[in-house]
């Protein structure tokens, strides 16, 4: 009897674990999936956790994404890129274009109770600029001298020199309106935001998930359509994607190119593809040998096949010839100067006098697949023309400061995040400052000039001018830009994608 | 008693003196490693000026000195300082997401044990025999298999196709199954070939034949007489165990998506979040001493030998 029990002792420890899991694997099998939710809730998975949730402290694109929801801008953008109103009902500047007004909507509301005054837009504004936070995102504003609420409900901004960035800022995920009372008491945005978008803040458990609710008070009668907009951080892409599958998950922000089919020939999920704002380049650090030649960097330029790069690692797109994003309306409508020709990249080598032996390395961030992907794509095409190539991997914050910072590099694969208003991009393109080390004075003054002509055809025209010198002058192969997928489920609609913001607007998606 | 006493005392402090140790050394290490948070923060297409001045407000412009004096003394009470990217203390995010990784650990303690404890018992009662064939191959696998692959195969499995498991999150009991397998095994492969060997030196010692002499039946001989000797070399080994649990956490929770300390670190590194990597790493190193100090002292009041020769 005693002995009996002695020797089942290690089986039964074993054997009670093993039915203890599957007790609880089995228990709620069939509610996977479907787990208590809102019919009304949307559950998008996003690829990483946030910094912050304050609009001002970041320049991280994951904050941007998810509190475009919960604050709004003075102004809007729309698809084709043109400016419109949100919380401003209208807007001007003066002949000089150094005082710009805005007239506040009176029927907005921040989530804590408080009316929208121009006086939140003032506070705001002090915020951001405020030298002693010294947030990211202080200098896109340019040279504010002022911001006075004029009344109530009208806000003016006064400038230094005529500054036609504004707009675009001010439009930007940094653009966000805060309430003045809780900036003056120093609440912690970042923690807890309060704005006056479609959803308010409900709670945020880090890694894991944000969750959001409607603001039964927004200012637009029939929007937003969800009750509830929850955001779950999952890191892994194939994880997303089966929990697309599996229904747990209506929205996903990353699909892996050779996933993209699967995604569309499911019933049950669809693709939503957009034009992402990022412009994909090889860029050239035109001061190192043999690199300020621009016959060698026209022979780069010749030796890939940009098409075949942006299909094979970034999932699609169109190719480019600037730095810009191909969707934008500044993007010139010029043919490639330097189309994919590996023999004229050869002859154009040979004429050089490039040494081929010697070995050029390529610096890739390692925790972006796709431009590793690409980087191999480029070593390839370049070896085609006979030049040695190697490829280095390094981590984001090592790229950030030896690479972007410092300038040690030969060539690097890198996407430029979209801005609203090319100043953004050439500000500083072009004085020998910014990695590529490259300079070219007529660009640098064309660049100056724009930002200060208010008027919208000149500036199309002066930008014009200084994006062709730029392809000609070859900084960086410019590759193009490539499709943003989120993949949605089936019966998700109203969903938009921000393209030239690379967010999400949820006001009126529903789930049908 | 007074034995314990000493042996806790002298242990502690060497506990003290190793974090020291490790806080230095940590110090030192993630400032070796290029790469500046200032420049994560600002982004691209930020002026040179900003990241200077987001670099002042961090503070990681400061004299070296300055900066180890400050973080040493805020660790004696306790305070890990504030992320550099959140600007919030790191003690409460590592308070929020140590419960979660400390459940997976101990989840996968208990999965290591209740495998690997019969397993080398019977593995090691008859060498050669057919449960310690399994033994062999179970314990080769589990070794070989990086428990990040084991948790991608047990999600496609039980996730993916049978659907018996949620796929990501860590909200209810369920939601651990998983990672705790993935974890476990592969430590449980190790303990297997420990216990069975600690069994097998045991079997061949002159008390067992004695124990066989006076007529034991060989299951008694195992479990009432064998067993107890066998598991003292495992105390120590398991507590140290628990330590690699915590390492191995970081990437399993990463495939599980589960909110842990581990993703939090592997963020911050890649961020060059100096006050919270310091501080994972203090925190890591402080889980490792108290598991090998608990383990001595059980050393200590289980083995009359130790107690002496104190």
């Amino acid at each position: 009897m005693e002995k009996k029990a002695v020797r089942r002792v290690p089986w039964v420890c074993a054997g009670l674990t093993v039915v203890l899991m599957l007790a609880i694997g089995a228990r709620d099998a069939v509610g996977f999936g479907a787990a208590e939710r809102d019919a009304q809730e949307l559950v998008v998975a996003i690829s990483g956790n946030p910094d912050t949730l304050d609009p001002h402290a970041t320049s991280g694109t994951l904050t941007f994404q998810t509190i475009r929801s919960i604050y709004d801008t003075l102004i809007e953008v729309n698809d084709d890129g043109e400016f419109e109103p949100s919380l401003a009902r209208s807007w001007s500047v003066d002949g000089d274009g150094l005082v710009w007004e805005f007239e506040l909507r009176e029927d907005v509301t921040f989530h804590h109770g408080e009316p929208l005054r121009a006086s939140d837009v003032v506070a705001t504004l002090q915020r951001v600029m405020d030298p002693d936070a010294a947030y990211p995102k202080a200098d896109e504003f340019g040279p504010v001298d002022d911001v006075v609420a004029a009344d109530d409900y009208v806000v003016e901004f006064r400038m230094d020199e005529p500054h036609a960035p504004l707009l675009a800022a001010l439009a930007s995920g940094w653009g966000a309106v805060l309430p003045r009372d809780l900036i003056a008491e120093g609440h912690d945005f970042g923690d807890e935001p309060v704005g006056t978008g479609p959803f308010r803040f409900e709670e945020w458990v880090r890694d894991s998930r944000i969750s959001l609710r409607r603001y039964e008070e927004y200012r637009l009668e029939d929007a937003p359509r969800l009750e509830a907009l929850t955001f779950r951080i999952i890191e892994e892409p194939s994880v997303q994607l089966e929990g697309l599958f599996a229904g747990s998950l209506d929205a996903i922000d990353m699909v892996l190119p050779h996933d993209l089919d699967r995604v569309r020939e499911n019933p049950e999920t669809k693709l939503d593809e957009t034009l992402s704002s990022l412009a994909m380049v090889l860029a050239i650090n035109t001061s190192r040998e043999p690199f300020g030649d621009v016959r060698v960097r026209r022979a780069l330029d010749h030796a890939i096949d940009k098409q075949e790069v942006l299909d094979l690692a970034y999932g699609g797109g169109h190719t480019g010839v600037t730095f810009h994003n191909v969707g934008d309306r500044y993007h010139p409508d010029i043919p490639e100067p330097y189309p994919y020709d590996p023999e004229e990249a050869q002859r154009l080598l040979e004429e050089a006098g490039v040494d081929l032996q010697r070995t050029i390395t390529i610096t890739v961030p390692q925790n972006y697949e796709a431009h590793v992907q690409a980087a191999q794509l480029y070593q390839a095409m370049l070896e085609e023309v006979g030049l040695s190539v190697d490829i280095r991997l390094v981590d984001w914050s090592t790229w950030l400061s030896d690479v972007y910072g410092a300038a040690q590099y030969d060539l690097t694969v890198i996407g430029h995040t979209g801005k609203l208003d090319p100043d953004a991009r050439l500000a500083g393109y072009a004085d020998g400052s910014f990695y590529t080390r490259w300079e070219n004075q007529e660009v640098t003054r064309l660049t100056r000039q724009a930002r200060r002509t208010v008027d919208e055809s000149e500036r199309m025209e002066l930008y014009e001018r200084a994006f062709r010198i730029i392809a000609e002058e070859v900084p960086q192969v410019f590759t193009g830009t490539n499709y943003r997928y989120i993949g949605l489920r089936e019966n998700v609609e109203g969903f938009r994608m921000d393209g030239v913001l690379d967010t999400y607007d949820f006001r009126h998606t529903r789930i049908e | 008693m007074s034995y314990l006493v000493s042996l806790l005392l002298r242990r502690s402090a060497r506990t003290v003196v190793t974090l020291l140790l490790a806080a230095t050394a940590v110090f030192v290490m993630v400032r070796a490693v290029p790469g500046d948070a200032a420049a994560v923060v600002a982004g691209l297409d930020a002026p040179p000026e900003r990241v200077a001045e987001i670099r002042a407000r961090l503070g990681t412009d400061r004299p070296l000195y300055e900066q180890y004096v400050g973080w040493l003394g805020g660790l004696v009470v306790g305070d890990f300082g504030e992320s550099l990217v959140s600007g919030r203390s790191v003690r409460a995010e590592l308070a929020s997401r140590l419960p979660i990784t400390i459940t997976l650990a101990i989840a996968a303690f208990v999965v290591s044990l209740a495998i690997a404890l019969p397993l080398g018992v019977a593995s090691g009662a008859r060498p050669g025999g057919v449960v310690d064939r399994i033994g062999g191959v179970y314990s080769q696998l589990g070794i070989a298999i990086p428990s990040f692959w084991m948790g991608i195969l047990l999600l496609l499995a039980f996730s993916v196709r049978l659907r018996w498991f949620p796929l990501f999150g860590a909200e209810s009991v369920r939601h651990f199954v998983l990672p705790a397998l993935a974890l476990g095994i592969a430590r449980s492969a190790v303990l297997t070939r420990i216990v069975r060997g600690s069994v097998t030196a045991e079997m061949a010692r002159p008390y067992v034949a004695a124990a066989r002499a006076r007529g034991a039946g060989e299951l008694r001989v195992v479990v009432a007489h064998a067993l107890g000797n066998s598991l003292l070399p495992l105390i120590t080994v398991a507590a140290v165990q628990l330590g690699y649990l915590l390492g191995g956490a970081v990437i399993v929770e990463q495939v599980f998506s589960i909110p842990g300390v581990g993703r939090y670190v592997l963020t911050a590194i890649y961020q060059r979040d100096l006050p919270v990597v310091q501080a994972a790493a203090i925190v890591g190193a402080l889980c490792f001493s108290v598991a090998s100090l608990v383990a001595d002292v059980l050393a200590g009041i289980t083995n009359p030998k130790l107690r002496a020769s104190a």
